[in-house]
């Protein structure tokens, strides 16, 4: 069962929107429930805290005559439920949405300048979770994640080539199928986490054995499946051969 | 005096000229980080070996009486620039060409600071052999030589020579013929002095013709620099002048669509007190929301624009951002910026920020210029410390993420895709930013991050 929160501060619109989620959850029968609405930011972080695991969130972004605003109690939900589904409702039809997308994972925004388009935008909210949920059971990939600054990114480990130590000190660059991107941390400390899937063929590289397409042995160049080329050194050619 | 003596003597010195070295490069010139990062065995043992050596070459030509020779002075004084050079280099990982300038630099101001103080001290060259002569050396090599030394320095800091100095040496070509000229100052020192006292003149007259002739060349230098200088921040003057009147410009544009949406507002108004009037409930609802559309449409986006441009607090930046935007209006194509909190500066140099976000905002625009609902998304976000720079824009071709960085490649033809490289090039530098690209869900996204100023 997930539960749902709503944090809005005008009472009016807040009931409406219980009302209309209560609905769509009853005639859709979805598996949720309305765990918390309220106008103050703290009650629902309170909420959470004591009742930890994945739940919906439906928060306002103006919250008028609080400390905190819509981005901030996002940011307090994702440390408390990372894998939360949070989702804006505005006032404005152009909010800046890319932002809380790319800060917060914030799945979409709902406009409330009509009660028709709200209603349609909470039913169409639901309707995407469940989507989601339904897709993620039958699927069973594992990812890797990195903190880069002040974001978490996550990629697939079937997708990830190789790691690559830059010249940069504790620079390392991850080069995956859609993915370019560097970030603070050691190949050492990757070949501990990511076990056995990767194997460390040079200084400089951490390599992910199955995205291997073929093996240069006078070059020692390896060259993976999407083409990109990296070295191995002469004292891992065993195990890379045995491992292909 | 002994091989031994002589040899703890050059040690010293040249501990000393390394130290000289490192000081100035971290309090002068402020190219060297303060905060070395590991030195690293090999290094340490490297620098090491090429001191020794150095030391020991020093010593042999002491001894040999081979000093008296110019072509040995030369030399000498050569070694010692390249092996300080890369000591520096080593320890400090910073690129040869700034430590060789930082090098230099030094190198000129001892010179010229030791020279200054043995003109004003003796009147011949002294026998070291003679304990009461090698005491006056002492003095004036240990005691007022750093004591000029220090004294030059401190001018040229206050002067913002030091300033100068450190911009030409980031900016300028390498082998840019500023450069050339100050490499051969060894030459030109002893080449001079040795044509002057081989022409008669007293060694004390010489040392001083030529340390003149040294001062009007660098005056001659500095100023040189200072014009090229005074150049280039004219030239970036203009820019943010003709950007600003950019800025005003969509003001004023802004401001005339007011008007005249004020004029069709009150039209408006009219309409829907008749129909309220009339009792017709789903017409008023239907009239309320098609005006606030309306309005958005018409001006509220690019309220919204400015608004966000607003939160830019760097001129540059903001400026850059107004010439793209007006850009992007001419060919048609949508901008969505989004600048949700002020942004006050990062810790890369302002040129360098501008020239990667411009570079990033020009091939969006190219990838969706003439396509149907061409647009480009624009982030800056300042988060915990941090900045992020993100443009977003449609693919409407498959692209392989680590083909771009490629010098050359474009999906645009030859002689193109020189942005992205140079992009990464400029970059590289900097210890504080990480870069990112990614294909997502038929999108193409570039993205760096940079430290907040105060972060």
């Amino acid at each position: 069962m997930l539960s749902v929160y709503i944090c809005e501060d005008q009472e009016e619109v807040r009931r409406i929107q219980r009302e209309c989620l209560e609905k769509q959850i009853m005639i859709q029968g979805y598996d949720m429930e309305i765990a918390l609405s309220s106008g103050c930011p703290g009650e629902i972080l309170e909420a959470v805290e004591k009742n930890p695991g994945r739940g919906i969130y439906f928060l306002d972004v103006e919250l008028k005559g609080e400390e905190m605003d819509g981005f901030a109690l996002g940011r307090e939900i994702r440390r408390l439920d990372p894998r939360g589904f949070i989702v804006y409702v505005t006032a404005y039809g152009n909010l800046a949405f890319e932002t809380f997308r790319y800060h917060l994972e914030a799945l979409d925004y709902i406009v409330k300048e009509s009660m028709e388009k709200m209603e349609e935008g909470l039913g169409r909210s639901l309707s995407v979770i469940t989507e989601r949920m339904r897709a993620e059971q039958g699927e069973h990939r594992e990812f890797f994640s990195v903190k880069v600054m002040d974001v978490i990114k996550h990629v697939p480990i079937d997708e990830i080539m190789f790691f690559e130590a830059t010249q940069r000190t504790h620079r390392i660059a991850l080069h995956g199928v859609n993915d370019w991107f560097d970030f603070i941390g050691s190949l050492r400390e990757l070949e501990e986490q990511l076990g056995s899937r990767f194997l460390r063929t040079h200084r400089a590289y951490l390599v992910n054995v199955e995205q291997i397409a073929e093996l240069d042995l006078r070059g020692r160049e390896i060259r993976m499946k999407n083409g990109e080329r990296c070295l191995f050194a002469r004292n891992v050619k065993g195990a890379l051969l045995e491992r292909m | 005096m002994s091989f031994l003596s002589v040899f703890v003597h050059n040690t010293v010195s040249i501990v000393v000229s390394l130290v000289y070295v490192v000081f100035v490069g971290m309090a002068v010139l402020k190219i060297l980080p303060a905060n070395p990062r590991k030195y690293g065995l090999c290094r340490i043992a490297l620098a090491t070996v090429c001191k020794v050596s150095l030391i020991l070459l020093a010593t042999v030509f002491y001894k040999k009486g081979l000093l008296a020779y110019i072509f040995n002075n030369i030399l000498l004084a050569y070694v010692l620039l390249i092996g300080n050079a890369l000591c520096v280099c080593l320890v400090f990982r910073e690129k040869f060409r700034r430590c060789w300038g930082i090098t230099l630099f030094t190198q000129i101001v001892v010179e010229y600071s030791g020279t200054l103080s043995f003109l004003i001290f003796t009147d011949r060259p002294l026998v070291l052999n003679i304990p009461e002569e090698r005491r006056v050396y002492m003095l004036v090599n240990y005691g007022v030589g750093p004591g000029v030394f220090f004294l030059l320095l401190y001018l040229l800091y206050k002067m913002k020579i030091g300033d100068a100095y450190r911009r030409w040496l980031e900016h300028g070509e390498f082998w840019s013929r500023g450069m050339i000229c100050l490499s051969a100052y060894p030459i030109l020192f002893y080449g001079a002095t040795d044509l002057l006292m081989g022409s008669g003149v007293s060694r004390n007259v010489s040392w001083g013709i030529t340390l003149l002739m040294l001062f009007a060349a660098l005056v001659l230098f500095h100023h040189m620099g200072m014009e090229e200088w005074q150049r280039r921040e004219f030239a970036s003057q203009q820019i943010i002048l003709q950007q600003q009147d950019v800025y005003i410009k969509t003001l004023e544009g802004m401001q005339e669509e007011m008007r005249r949406f004020r004029h069709d507002y009150k039209n408006m108004m009219s309409g829907l007190y008749l129909t309220a009037r009339e009792g017709e409930l789903a017409k008023t609802h239907c009239f309320i929301q098609e005006m606030t559309e309306d309005f958005d449409s018409q001006i509220g986006d690019r309220i919204r624009q400015m608004g966000q441009l607003g939160n830019v607090c760097m001129t540059e930046v903001k400026g850059l951002l107004l010439t793209k935007l007006a850009q992007m209006q001419r060919d048609g194509t949508v901008c969505e910026l989004e600048v949700m909190h002020p942004f006050q500066g990062t810790r890369c140099r302002t040129t360098d920020l501008c020239r990667c976000l411009g570079i990033l905002i020009d091939n969006a625009m190219e990838e969706v210029r003439g396509r149907e609902d061409a647009r480009v998304h624009i982030m800056i976000s300042s988060q915990e410390g941090y900045t992020t720079f993100r443009v977003k824009n449609r693919l409407y071709h498959t692209v392989d993420v680590h083909e771009i960085w490629q010098r050359g490649y474009s999906t645009k033809g030859a002689d193109r895709g020189l942005g992205l490289a140079s992009y990464r090039k400029i970059l590289a530098d900097y210890e504080d930013v990480l870069t990112a690209t990614a294909v997502q869900e038929g999108y193409f996204i570039q993205e760096f991050k940079v430290r907040e100023q105060n972060g």
